[in-house]
């Protein structure tokens, strides 16, 4: 674990030096500012747009910075060659893999945190009473949807030829399962067979990012979700990234370095 | 080589050329006639009015908390949409419903969960509704509903000639909210963009008889209304019947109130030609004519 963690320390100074979180952040920030400066009718007090707006922003945000910190990882350190000397230290392959993955998720785990808290005082500014355990919730659920991002793209980096190949395609499957993954069941049973059948297998095996996405319960106020569900989705995240880490690990092992 | 000279005069022959290429695209395009649209209407064209649709949806989606059936829903669970139906009028549930009636209809309700209507779903989709809003109505309290207001403004934005957004986008404004001025504003902004419009003028009219307590301009409004309902719409198919009932129930209320009961049988007897259910209609009748001769 020492050598995963030492990997994944190195991925974490990396991001402090890259500039996608600064850019997104104060993008995120003006554009929240703009949007709460807006008046309707001279009605005080309206909040619940402006939370939307906000979560929507923060969402894209994480994903797109997600993606492009872990489709790089192994590209670049293979490009730089820089793996070499990494890997002929007493780390595995595996070991490898694991800490570019534990490195990226725990740098976004703190970008996500600066940009919550932002959306927290916000919303305490405009007078919303904010209903914390629905917060904690919304945010570790975040994590657990860019575990599986993380675990997927990086999955994806030594299976596809180039990082902007595996972000293309991921964003499409990504954006993809979020919009229409809820919905195959119910496009399953109006088919005939064999669509049926695939539609159903497929919506059985995707991971579902709906069980991560409670953006709807926070901006309208509702209670917190269940912790018996809460703690479901948060395996069923462990579950699928540790599936494509997996299946990430084993293409890697068998991979050959040099061209 | 050519002279460098010549390089100039062809370099200035082209901007001519292209400076009076601009300035004829410019006088013909719609940027340069003033008034004629906001950036906004001229940039996205008719797709602002696919754009109204989807925000006065997300109206409704905030007026049922965040609950909103998806497209593949939306077949099986038509009869959800309470905001839709404030917005139409004239639909089928509660056809004779003013916008009062329908937020009496429609107000404080315990937020429940919405059952399956197939009953065959699955455990993924069973489990997913934990992670979803269920299907809640806004409470009403401490001024809810003022959340619905950026979306219906700016559904009025893109499409100012979709008439029935400003009726119910003035109706939370002056009755949850008493906010009677927007509320007074808004109407005439939408009468600028749809001239005479009988939707407007009821609203309006009843604007100033319930909250301005000005009985000769809401009884001008309202019978403005109605003239311009019986040129428009009597002669249609399926004319409007319900607000033309919201008109006349306003007028005879009016007429009522300032003992003019001559003209409150008038629109009693008028009332009663359109209405569902004569008899009823019948009892008013007999109530002004007691009232009358008292």
């Amino acid at each position: 674990m020492k050598q995963v963690f030492a990997i994944a320390q190195i991925v974490l100074k990396e991001s402090y030096r890259r500039k996608d979180f600064y850019v997104l952040f104060i993008l995120t920030v003006l554009l929240g500012v703009i949007l709460g400066s807006l008046n309707f009718f001279n009605e005080q007090g309206i909040v619940r747009y402006l939370k939307e707006f906000s979560l929507l922003l923060i969402w894209l945000a994480a994903l797109v910075m997600s993606l492009a910190t872990s489709a790089r990882q192994i590209p670049t350190e293979k490009e730089s060659r820089t793996i070499f000397p990494l890997l002929a230290k007493p780390i595995s392959r595996h070991q490898f893999f694991l800490g570019k993955f534990f490195g990226c998720w725990f740098s976004i785990s703190m970008a996500l945190f600066v940009f919550y808290l932002v959306f927290l005082l916000l919303t305490l500014r405009k007078d919303e009473p904010a209903n914390l355990p629905l917060y904690f919730q919304a945010y570790v659920l975040h994590l657990g949807f860019l575990a599986v991002v993380i675990g997927l793209c990086l999955a994806g980096s030594v299976i596809f030829a180039a990082p902007s190949s595996n972000i293309t395609i991921l964003l499409v499957v990504i954006l993809g399962i979020t919009f229409l993954g809820p919905h195959l069941a119910k496009i399953a049973v109006k088919m005939a067979e064999p669509t049926q059948s695939i539609l159903l297998a497929i919506y059985f095996v995707i991971p579902h990012f709906e069980f991560f996405d409670i953006r709807d319960l926070v901006v309208h106020s509702h209670p917190a979700v269940p912790w018996w569900a809460f703690g479901c989705a948060l395996i069923y995240a462990m579950a699928y990234s540790a599936f494509f880490l997996v299946i990430g690990c084993l293409v890697f092992r068998h991979q050959t370095l040099q061209k | 080589m050519a002279a460098p000279r010549y390089w100039i005069g062809l370099f200035l022959s082209l901007a001519l050329a292209a400076g009076s290429m601009v300035d004829g695209w410019y006088a013909t395009s719609p940027l340069s006639r003033r008034g004629s649209g906001s950036a906004i209407q001229i940039l996205m064209g008719d797709s602002r009015k696919i754009l109204s649709g989807f925000l006065i949806s997300k109206a409704d989606s905030y007026f049922h908390r965040g609950f909103y059936p998806s497209i593949f829903d939306q077949q099986a669970k038509e009869d959800d949409n309470h905001l839709a139906e404030a917005v139409s009028g004239h639909h089928e549930h509660h056809e004779n419903e003013t916008p009062e009636e329908h937020a009496k209809h429609s107000a404080p309700s315990a937020p429940t969960t919405t059952p399956s209507k197939t009953g065959s779903e699955n455990f993924l989709a069973r489990f997913g509704k934990n992670f979803q809003p269920g299907h809640a109505h806004m409470n009403g309290r401490g001024g809810e509903e003022r959340e619905l207001l950026p979306w219906l403004k700016l559904a009025i934005e893109m499409d100012p000639h979709r008439v029935e957004f400003y009726p119910v986008a003035a109706f939370w404004l002056r009755t949850q909210l008493t906010n009677v001025a927007e509320a007074e504003s808004l109407l005439r902004s939408g009468l600028r963009e749809n001239p005479n419009h009988y939707l407007l003028l009821t609203e309006l009219g009843n604007l100033y008889l319930d909250d301005r307590k000005r009985p000769d301009q809401a009884r001008f409004l309202l019978e403005a209304a109605l003239k311009q309902w019986q040129t428009g719409e009597e002669s249609k198919t399926l004319p409007d019947v319900g607000t033309h009932q919201r008109i006349l129930v306003s007028l005879i209320r009016l007429e009522k109130e300032q003992k003019q009961y001559a003209k409150a049988l008038e629109y009693a007897r008028l009332y009663q030609k359109f209405s569902p259910n004569p008899h009823a209609t019948e009892a008013v009748i007999q109530e002004i004519e007691a009232a009358w001769r008292r």
